[in-house]
C-alpha cells in the first residue's frame, strides 16, 4: 500500500473519531432522545417508600405538614380543608414534586445549544437544565424550582440541582426538605420509554441519601401539553364553596 | 376453618376498602363506604381546576332546599372523556350519586360508576375503575 493511502487512511480515521466524539460520550454509547411528550407511570408519587429516616428538624417540619395524601407506609391524610398543603393555595409545588405529577399531566423536555427546558403540564411550570459546562452556584438565591446543571454519561443525562426554596414541600405526602439539599437526577430513553431515578442528598433533613425508585415515563405519541394553570380565583372558589364544606369548615 | 375464612374475608375487604379512599387529597374529606343519590335543581356548573363542580338545590320531604356540591374530576380529565364545559345548565334537574361529606355537610364526591341524569335521562354512563373522583 501506497505511504499516502496510509496517511490518508489515519488522517481520515482520526476525522471520523473526532467527529463522532462530540455525539459519543465516555462510555462509548449515544445520547438519549429526550423528544417527545411523555406521562408517569407508578402510583407512589415520591422516591420510595418509606423514606429514609428523619432527623430531627426534619421530623419537626415534617410534624407541621398536614398532608391529604396517604403514603402507604404511614397514612396520614387528613381533609384538605383542615390541612395546609401548599397546593392549595397556587403556591409553587417545586421540583421534585412536579417530577412525580399524575399520568394524565405530562411533561417534554425541549433542547437547546447551550440547555434544556422541561415543560410540565401540571401546574403550567418549567424549569432550565443548563449544558454549558458551568458549575453549580457556590451559595444560590432559593428557588422554588432550584438551579440545574446537566452532563451527558453515555446514554444518561446527569442532571444536578441545587438552591432550592424550602416553603414548599418534597411530594404530596408532605415530606419535608431544606434548603441545602442537593437533586441529582439520571435519565435515559428505553424504547418508548424515558426511565427516571432520583437522588436526595439532604443531611439537614435525612439520615442518609434518599435513593429514588426508577421511575418510567411512557412517551404519549397523540400527547400535547395543555394550559393548566393553578389560579388563586378558582382555587378559592373551589376552597370557599366545595372543599372548605367538605371538611367541614364554614367559609 | 370458618374462623380463618371469616378472617381472611375480613382483612381483605379492609385492605380494598383503604385502598378506595384516599387515593386522592380531596378523597379525604369524604366517606367512600357510604353512597347517597340525589336529585335537584342546577345553580351552577363550573368547569375549572382544580375540580370541576356541580352546584344543585335539594328539596326535602318538608320542603326545605338544601344546597348540595358534587366535585368531579378536573376539567381536563373530564374532557378525555368527552364532557364540555356546557354538559349542565341551571334550572336542569339532575340525579347524582355522591359520597357524602365525613363531617356530614351538603358535600359529596362524585361517584363516576354510577350514572348522572339530567331530567330522568342518563347523559353519563358509570364508568368502570375508580369510582370515586380521581
Amino acid at each position: 500500500m501506497s505511504k499516502r493511502l496510509v496517511v490518508f487512511s489515519i488522517v481520515a480515521l482520526v476525522a471520523i473519531l473526532a467527529v463522532s466524539s462530540t455525539a459519543f460520550a465516555q462510555s462509548g454509547a449515544a445520547k438519549s432522545d429526550l423528544s417527545g411528550v411523555f406521562a408517569r407511570t407508578g402510583a407512589l408519587r415520591t422516591l420510595s417508600d418509606p423514606p429514609p429516616p428523619m432527623t430531627p428538624a426534619g421530623k419537626a417540619r415534617y410534624e407541621v405538614n398536614k398532608p391529604s395524601y396517604n403514603l402507604p407506609s404511614n397514612p396520614r391524610a387528613i381533609p384538605p380543608a383542615l390541612g395546609n398543603d401548599p397546593a392549595g393555595r397556587c403556591d409553587p409545588l417545586g421540583l421534585v414534586r412536579s417530577l412525580f405529577a399524575i399520568g394524565r399531566q405530562y411533561m417534554e423536555f425541549v433542547e437547546t445549544p447551550t440547555r434544556i427546558f422541561q415543560f410540565f403540564e401540571w401546574n403550567h411550570v418549567w424549569r432550565t437544565i443548563w449544558m454549558d459546562g458551568r458549575k453549580l452556584p457556590e451559595d444560590p438565591d432559593p428557588k422554588w424550582y432550584g438551579y440545574s446543571v446537566g452532563h451527558w454519561e453515555g446514554d444518561t443525562l446527569v442532571v444536578e440541582s441545587t438552591g432550592f426554596d424550602d416553603r414548599t414541600w418534597l411530594d404530596q405526602y408532605g415530606d419535608p426538605f431544606s434548603g441545602s439539599m442537593k437533586l441529582e437526577e439520571r435519565w435515559r430513553r428505553v424504547g418508548d420509554t424515558l426511565e427516571m431515578v432520583l437522588k436526595v442528598d439532604d443531611p439537614e433533613t435525612y439520615t442518609k441519601p434518599w435513593m429514588g425508585n426508577k421511575v418510567v415515563w411512557r412517551l404519549q405519541p397523540k400527547g400535547e401539553i395543555h394550559e393548566e394553570v393553578c389560579a388563586p380565583i378558582d382555587e378559592n372558589f373551589f376552597n370557599e364553596n366545595t372543599r372548605n364544606r367538605a371538611g367541614g369548615v364554614s367559609k | 376453618m370458618k374462623l380463618i375464612k371469616a378472617s381472611f374475608f375480613l382483612i381483605s375487604s379492609f385492605l380494598l376498602c383503604t385502598s378506595l379512599f384516599a387515593h386522592h387529597g380531596t378523597g379525604a374529606s369524604y366517606d367512600g363506604s357510604k353512597e347517597i343519590t340525589l336529585t335537584g335543581t342546577v345553580t351552577q356548573f363550573v368547569w375549572r381546576n382544580p375540580h370541576a363542580q356541580l352546584y344543585f338545590d335539594v328539596k326535602d320531604e318538608s320542603g326545605k332546599v338544601l344546597s348540595w356540591s358534587a366535585e368531579l374530576n378536573s376539567p381536563g380529565i373530564l374532557a378525555q372523556e368527552g364532557w364540555t364545559r356546557n354538559m349542565f345548565k341551571p334550572g336542569d334537574v339532575v340525579t347524582i350519586t355522591v359520597n357524602p361529606s365525613k363531617a356530614g355537610t351538603s358535600a359529596g364526591n362524585t361517584v363516576r360508576s354510577k350514572p348522572i341524569l339530567i331530567g330522568g335521562k342518563e347523559v353519563v354512563p358509570g364508568r368502570a375503575g375508580r369510582t370515586t373522583v380521581d
